[in-house]
């Protein structure tokens, strides 16, 4: 994050650019985390069984990707 | 937004505008949000409506990129423009309220994606996306550097020569230090996506079978099983994807869009569905020809490619312009590709991600950019790469995964502490999960069925 921030120079703003971005669109407000959201246990369950589902299918589309280049004549 | 930040004290009211702390960044943004400002003060609708399209037109003409090009070429040497053209449309209708999700959650929080899913959801999670995301961002990208050589060589370019051109296209468009900049070139590339429209037209199609395709969705594909749901499942991926999610988001935020110009972001998302699906369906109508004079389509995508096997039907310019269409598909989804891997990484690592950032202020940013289209040219240059295979397996990545970028796109979109009123209507959630359903059974059919017959046993085929 400080290496994120070194830019930011201290200073006399110019006030009319200042005041074309709304005041959250300065990047010293982007830069601030938005607070942490706590999932439900259905939520967290529902998350892992939707990603184990979607690394079984990855899988199979891998395997038959490398098979399928394996028998693909040169 | 009406969400919390992690620092005691510190709201985002105008009182509490942090004066004397404006960067580079902002300066180079607010120059370009006081044009805005001017042109709605004046009542410029159109000249409004010039200054903020961009990320919507951009990542769904981006999307029209090299083997989605391509899928849509196959699917009409394939089937011709029964089932298949109503089918783009449909998905592009899709991509369009998928996309305009990603949009509105950007203008209203002004942060990425990633960086979302990292602050709201944890580390854990924003990780495996971005994991997600680089997996299927190189194979992409590797397939655009593909097209880029296929369109090329139709003019005798040499593959190091067409590889590199691109490399140096993207190293051009970074190194302006202005988002604006960037975009409008990309945007200025983006018009030549409508190439595949004028081949369309070259082929003489007849507006009849145009017409009853659109309105019976017939001939029905038929064949090979494994076939059907490879080409069903690209043209899906060729049009939804984890990248576009990405890179709308994080186009918006460093575009400086704020909740007030929704309304016209959301004519720039539907004007790029309406051209990415016109151009798709143009790709798919020109090799249409090949359906009904009955050529073998199933090498077309390696070496010569479709250009070659047009020519005798559509003549020389017409193969000319298609080739041309196939290395603007390329050319602009390597910069938008690109562009949404800087924008997820320097998301994940907290670093800096912006195209208002000068050069030597961002350094990781711009590396991350260059550096996985430099990775992703020299996969294409190896010799006896399995390229064919990866073009055809692209998409396919894509359609595996979107459905996670989905679910969560649909969390954030909903999270009322984000998005306080601008938060998702029921009927929207609606159609969400229906695409969210789609893609992953598309994808899930595909992969079983092609697993199955990658081990042998041919239950179906």
């Amino acid at each position: 994050m400080q290496d994120h921030q070194q830019h930011i120079y201290l200073g006399e703003p110019e006030e009319d650019l200042i005041e074309s971005l709304e005041p959250d669109q300065l990047v010293i407000e982007m830069d601030k985390p938005v607070s942490h959201r706590r999932l439900s246990a259905y939520t967290t369950a529902g998350l892992w069984a939707l990603r184990l589902f979607l690394l079984t299918i990855t899988a199979m589309v891998i395997y038959a990707f490398v098979a399928g280049v394996i028998n693909t004549p040169r | 937004m009406a969400v919390k930040t992690e620092r005691p004290g510190t709201t985002s009211t105008a009182e509490a505008r942090p004066e004397g702390l404006l960067s580079p960044e902002d300066r180079t943004r607010s120059g370009d949000r006081r044009r805005v400002l001017e042109a709605r003060h004046r009542g410029r609708r159109f000249g409004l409506l010039w200054l903020l399209v961009g990320p919507g037109i951009l990542v769904l003409l981006g999307e029209n990129d090299g083997p989605s090009m391509l899928s849509y070429a196959a699917s009409g040497a394939t089937y011709g423009i029964g089932f298949f053209l109503p089918f783009i449309a449909v998905t592009f209708a899709a991509a369009v309220v998928v996309q305009e999700m990603a949009m509105r959650v950007g203008a209203v929080t002004h942060r990425g994606y990633g960086e979302l899913i990292f602050q709201r959801f944890g580390g854990f999670w924003g990780w495996l996306s971005v994991i997600d995301l680089l997996a299927t961002n190189l194979v992409t990208l590797i397939t655009e550097f593909i097209a880029i050589r296929v369109g090329m060589s139709f003019f005798g370019v040499p593959a190091p020569l067409a590889v590199g051109s691109g490399v140096l296209l993207v190293a051009f468009s970074v190194a302006g230090g202005r988002y604006w900049r960037w975009e409008r070139i990309a945007l200025g590339l983006s018009v030549f996506n409508l190439l595949f429209v004028v081949v369309a037209v070259m082929s003489r199609p007849d507006p009849a079978a145009l017409a009853h395709a659109f309105a019976t969705w017939s001939p029905l594909p038929s064949g090979s099983l494994q076939l059907f749901l490879l080409i069903l499942a690209s043209n899906i991926g060729a049009t939804v994807t984890p990248w576009m999610v990405f890179f709308q988001q994080s186009a918006v935020v460093d575009k400086g869009m704020t909740p007030r110009d929704i309304p016209q972001a959301r004519i720039d998302t539907i004007l790029g569905g309406v051209l990415a699906a016109a151009a798709g369906c143009g790709a798919l109508v020109a090799a249409s020809v090949l359906f009904v004079h009955h050529v073998d389509t199933s090498q077309l995508q390696a070496g010569t490619g479709f250009a070659q096997a047009l020519q005798p039907f559509i003549g020389y310019p017409g193969a000319a312009i298609f080739s041309l269409g196939l290395v603007e598909a390329g050319a602009l989804a390597i910069m938008t590709i690109s562009a949404s891997t800087a924008y997820a990484l320097g998301e994940a690592v907290k670093g800096p991600h912006s195209f208002n950032r000068k050069l030597g202020d961002a350094k990781s940013f711009y590396g991350f950019n260059l550096g996985v289209a430099i990775v992703a040219a020299a996969v294409v240059l190896i010799p006896g790469a399995p390229l064919l295979s990866i073009t055809l397996n692209a998409n396919l990545l894509a359609v595996v995964l979107m459905p996670a970028a989905l679910v969560f796109l649909i969390m954030l979109a909903n999270d009322r502490e984000l998005m306080g009123p601008r938060s998702n209507p029921r009927w929207l959630n609606g159609i969400g999960i229906a695409v969210a359903i789609l893609v992953g059974l598309a994808g899930s059919s595909y992969a079983v069925v092609a697993f199955f017959n990658a081990v042998g046993w041919h239950f179906i085929s």
